[in-house]
């Protein structure tokens, strides 16, 4: 009965313009996000590409006058300019190493928090720097959001899977062959459901047949956790919305309200429910003030500065092998190591007004979480901006990995400076090995987008068979 | 005639159920985003002014230094946020809203806020603004999309021309009923969204301001009206009309404008970070560097200071060289990051003229850049604020150097000053540009709104003429 249906469907809307209209649309919607996404991935893998480039030469020319000023054939104007210097090549002031974020194949699937977070990272002795294109966007192209993946299965494939089954049923009422079909002897649900399947199949089909080449493309497998998670995601999409019309059409209204009703029900599911989902989350859990941070980051420096004298005492104290100068007596070497001596410290005060500002930012995100549940919008979005590594946890991993390979660097030059050791030909050859990508092991991805997703359509299921069952039964 | 037409088409279209939910359920969305974003105006209004409160109270307190020591401690500013952003927060989530001053560089506003939001955060934010230009047309338009095809579709159509009404006086008609009625809807909206000004005790200028997004919003929904029409006449049939004005909402309002991103991205190109720190490091190069006595930039400006002033060292200059190369090289600076960031600035605004060009293809694009122009929440402001924070830090840094010119010896950097003087030192406040000066810059989307709504209205006319009874 089903092929029989689908091979009937399949035939009528072949023969439909409306049909052909709506394929093309799913096309070019997928063809313009994958052109999207792939220029904006360009440009980053380009952007990052010229810093390590730039790196590169820097490390080759530094290299070859530190070598020059061993073998005594070059001079430098002091030790602020000197290569084998730890202090110049570590970075304080200047020097440093810089470790980039290259994108993925998987960022296609959703560009997310990507176009505001660093795409790389300087590290130093003291601290690390985010550096990136997003401090040259335009704030108006930021506002308005990419044209990608995420976007057009969230917000543009329902309206095809309404544009065509919004006449689902009642197109058979309005043309007068309802009567005929209900005089059959299949029962009516069984009949409306088999209609509905068949568009689903063909719209299924199609989005699935689109989404083929954008992987391949991209570079995604479509067996990986990423293309199976995406695939699960449109077909559910699909269904969902599919089961909306459905329902919609067996309340019974004529071809325009039903469209209505659909379109009503688009706009608060997937573009009202995520608006009002965003202020609840704003209002019931605020991001804490930059500004106040800010303005404590700065307390806390003074604190540091009135407190240096106890504390250098104490650092004298635990490392009598150093001794301790006068203001006048001290040079530059005498500085630095009270610095560097005195950092893991005030690193330790300062991550202590960081944190209360990240449990708040992280209440907010377990806020967020809960409300996925409320839209399918909110679901996939969440969901692909997971599988793509572009949500806001993935650049906390990122960030956290850059911070790792600051405390290795740091570390390292600071035992170098500490032992009065010069950075050597071997040494050079290690900054040449230390790595210049940050990559976090791909973590296991939750799957909270899609389960959501699954309990939406399964309400909607649910809501589809008991409107049916009271239509027929009336 | 005219009248009675109007007249039938409000009533028509004030019969149907759909009409008073709608309504109902926009107010109700208004007033929530209303609630919302005052909400959020007043809490980020208290932070700033808390936090701008503190920067300074630590400038002043920062204990004794040498004056240029005190220049690379430097301060924060904040963006301060204006009275309309809670109508409409613009670009403000996307803009760093804290910037560091100090001594040589001219520093990035940092920490937008956006950067903070988890992702799903961008597909929308609740806002005044959000409710009338995402969501009025949408309801203009499914009041509209039935007024011709219904007629055509149960025959009225036929008795009307029968009896001598000519097609254009049936258009104006419905024009005109529409314009009343949504005229009449819109006007407690705007009412409303005056509260928030009220409350926030805005001055003069901002009222103006909110009086002009007012008047954009009429025409903006004026084009809708002519398009629901156009389209309802031009498909003839109700069902064809609902698909059309749906399908133009959609492309209009959701597709154009992220399209008009990738065109404006594509076509007018910002520098990469690496390209901006290449540019911007090769001219620092190329002029003094207060804290390079080697360059050799350095050494012709002292030459020629030397000579200028008939000595052979500078210690026998009537000023303390250190403050007098410190500031050259403050000034070289100032010219290069300025003109980087003119660079940028020129960059923007192309890529704005191609949003503008693109508002001829969709006036949801003219009127979102109106809006946020007229509630200073706009990309214009942000590089106000960012200029009047350069000419601040320029003034900062200027009184600093200055007073180790001309009170302190040639090498003394152990002499300090201490909080008298840091309190007297210039403090920051920014305001927007008035209104008198953006006004000209509103000219061309005027225009071109206005464009629309003749072409729409004159497009309507015609699908009107070549209605034929069903």
């Amino acid at each position: 009965m089903y092929f029989l249906q689908l091979k009937f469907e399949l035939r009528r809307l072949a023969r439909s313009p409306l049909t052909w209209l709506l394929l093309l649309c799913l096309l070019v919607f997928f063809g313009f996000s994958f052109y999207s996404s792939s220029q904006h991935l360009h440009r980053k893998a380009e952007s990052v590409n010229a810093m390590l480039e730039a790196q590169q030469k820097e490390l080759t020319a530094q290299s070859l006058l530190a070598d020059s000023l061993r073998r005594g054939t070059a001079e430098v104007a002091g030790w602020w300019q000197d290569p084998t210097n730890p202090i110049v090549v570590g970075g304080i002031w200047r020097g440093g190493r810089v470790v980039v974020v290259p994108p993925q194949p998987n960022n296609y699937l959703a560009l997310g928090m990507q176009d505001l977070r660093p795409d790389a990272w300087l590290l130093r002795m003291t601290g690390k720097q985010a550096r990136g294109d997003v401090e040259f966007e335009n704030p108006v192209n930021l506002s308005f959001g990419a044209f990608d993946l995420a976007f057009v299965i969230a917000f543009l494939l329902p309206l095809l899977v309404i544009a065509l089954s919004f006449d689902l049923i009642s197109a058979e009422r309005e043309l007068g062959t309802l009567p005929m079909l209900r005089a059959q002897p299949v029962m009516g649900r069984k009949l409306f459901f088999a209609k509905a399947l068949a568009r689903f199949s063909l719209l299924a089909a199609a989005a699935l047949l689109a989404l083929l080449p954008f992987f391949l493309l991209a570079g995604v497998s479509p067996f990986s956790a990423a293309g199976l998670g995406t695939v699960v995601l449109v077909l559910l999409s699909l269904l969902l919305w599919f089961l909306v019309a459905l329902g919609i059409n067996l309340l019974g209204g004529n071809s325009a309200v039903n469209a209505l009703q659909c379109v009503g029900a688009w706009l608060i599911i997937a573009l009202l429910l995520p608006v009002l989902a965003n202020m609840l989350s704003e209002k019931l859990s605020p991001i804490p003030s930059r500004a106040a941070f800010l303005n404590s980051e700065r307390a806390t420096d003074k604190y540091l500065e009135e407190s240096r004298e106890d504390r250098l005492s104490a650092f004298y104290q635990q490392h009598p092998n150093y001794e301790r100068k006068s203001e006048e007596e001290q040079d530059w070497r005498d500085y630095y190591r009270e610095l560097l001596g005195l950092m893991p410290q005030e690193d330790a005060i300062r991550d202590s007004i960081n944190r209360p500002f990240d449990e708040q930012i992280a209440a907010q995100e377990a806020l967020s979480e809960k409300l996925l549940w409320l839209s399918p919008s909110l679901s996939i979005y969440a969901q692909l901006g997971v599988l793509a590594g572009t949500d806001r946890e993935a650049g906390q991993s990122l960030e956290a990995e850059a911070e790792q390979l600051r405390q290795r660097w740091s570390g390292w030059f600071t035992d170098l400076f500490m032992e009065e050791k010069a950075v050597d030909a071997s040494a050079y050859a290690a900054i040449a090995a230390f790595p210049s990508t940050v990559e976090t092991e791909p973590p296991s991805p939750s799957y909270r987008g899609v389960l959501g997703l699954l309990l939406q359509c399964l309400l909607a299921g649910a809501w589809c068979f008991w409107v049916a069952q009271r239509r027929m039964v009336q | 005639m005219l009248l009675t037409i109007a007249r039938h088409t409000i009533r028509g279209t004030v019969r149907e159920g759909r009409f008073r939910v709608l309504s109902i359920a926009l107010l109700l969305l208004f007033l929530c985003a209303l609630y919302g974003t005052y909400d959020y105006y007043a809490s980020l209004r208290t932070q700033h002014a808390q936090a701008s409160e503190m920067a300074r109270g630590q400038w002043e307190n920062q204990g004794d230094k040498n004056p240029h020591s005190a220049a690379h401690y430097g301060t924060y500013v904040f963006k301060p946020i204006f009275p309309l952003a809670y109508f409409d927060r613009g670009v403000d989530s996307y803009t760093g809203n804290t910037l560091f001053l100090e001594a040589h560089r001219s520093n990035q506003a940092k920490y937008a806020l956006a950067q903070d939001q988890v992702a799903t955060t961008r597909l929308g934010v609740l806002t005044p603004a959000f409710v009338l230009t995402l969501l009025f047309p949408l309801f203009i338009l499914t009041l509209g999309f039935g007024v011709a095809a219904t007629e055509r579709q149960n025959g009225n159509l036929r008795m009307m021309l029968a009896q001598g009404l000519r097609p254009a006086t049936l258009f104006w008609g419905n024009v005109l009923g529409l314009w009343a009625l949504v005229l009449l809807l819109v006007l407690p909206f705007f009412i409303l969204g005056g509260l928030g000004l009220v409350f926030a005790g805005a001055p003069g200028d901002y009222w103006w301001r909110y009086l002009f997004i007012c008047l954009f919003y009429v025409l903006y929904f004026g084009c809708f009206i002519h398009l629901a029409l156009l389209i309802s006449a031009w498909a003839g049939r109700v069902n064809t009309a609902l698909v059309g004005v749906l399908s133009l909402w959609v492309l209009v309002c959701l597709v154009m404008p992220r399209f008009t991103v990738d065109a404006a991205r594509q076509l007018a190109p910002t520098p990469s970070w690496q390209q901006y720190q290449m540019a911007l490091q090769k001219d620092l190069k190329e002029g003094v560097d207060g804290h390079d006595p080697a360059s050799v930039y350095t050494q012709r400006l002292k030459e020629q200071t030397l000579a200028e002033h008939g000595v052979d060292s500078v210690h026998q200059l009537p000023f303390n060289w250190d403050g007098f190369i410190m500031q050259k090289g403050e000034e070289h600076e100032t010219l290069v990051y300025e003109k980087q960031r003119q660079k940028l600035a020129e960059i923007y605004k192309r890529q704005l003229s191609i949003h503008q060009i693109m508002g001829f293809t969709s006036p949801y694009l003219l009127l979102k850049g109106v809006s946020e122009r007229l509630a200073a929440t706009d990309v214009a402001t942000y590089f106000s604020f960012l200029s009047a924070a350069e000419k601040y830090r320029i003034q900062l840094v200027g009184e600093l150097n200055g007073d180790l010119r001309d009170n302190f010896k040639y090498g003394d950097w152990d002499g300090t000053r201490g909080q008298e003087f840091y309190s007297n030192n210039s403090t920051f406040s920014f305001s927007p540009r008035p209104l008198t000066e953006i006004l000209p810059e509103l000219l061309s989307p005027f225009l071109v709104l206005l464009g629309w709504l003749v072409v729409t209205g004159l497009g309507g006319l015609f699908f009107y003429q070549r209605l034929r009874p069903f």
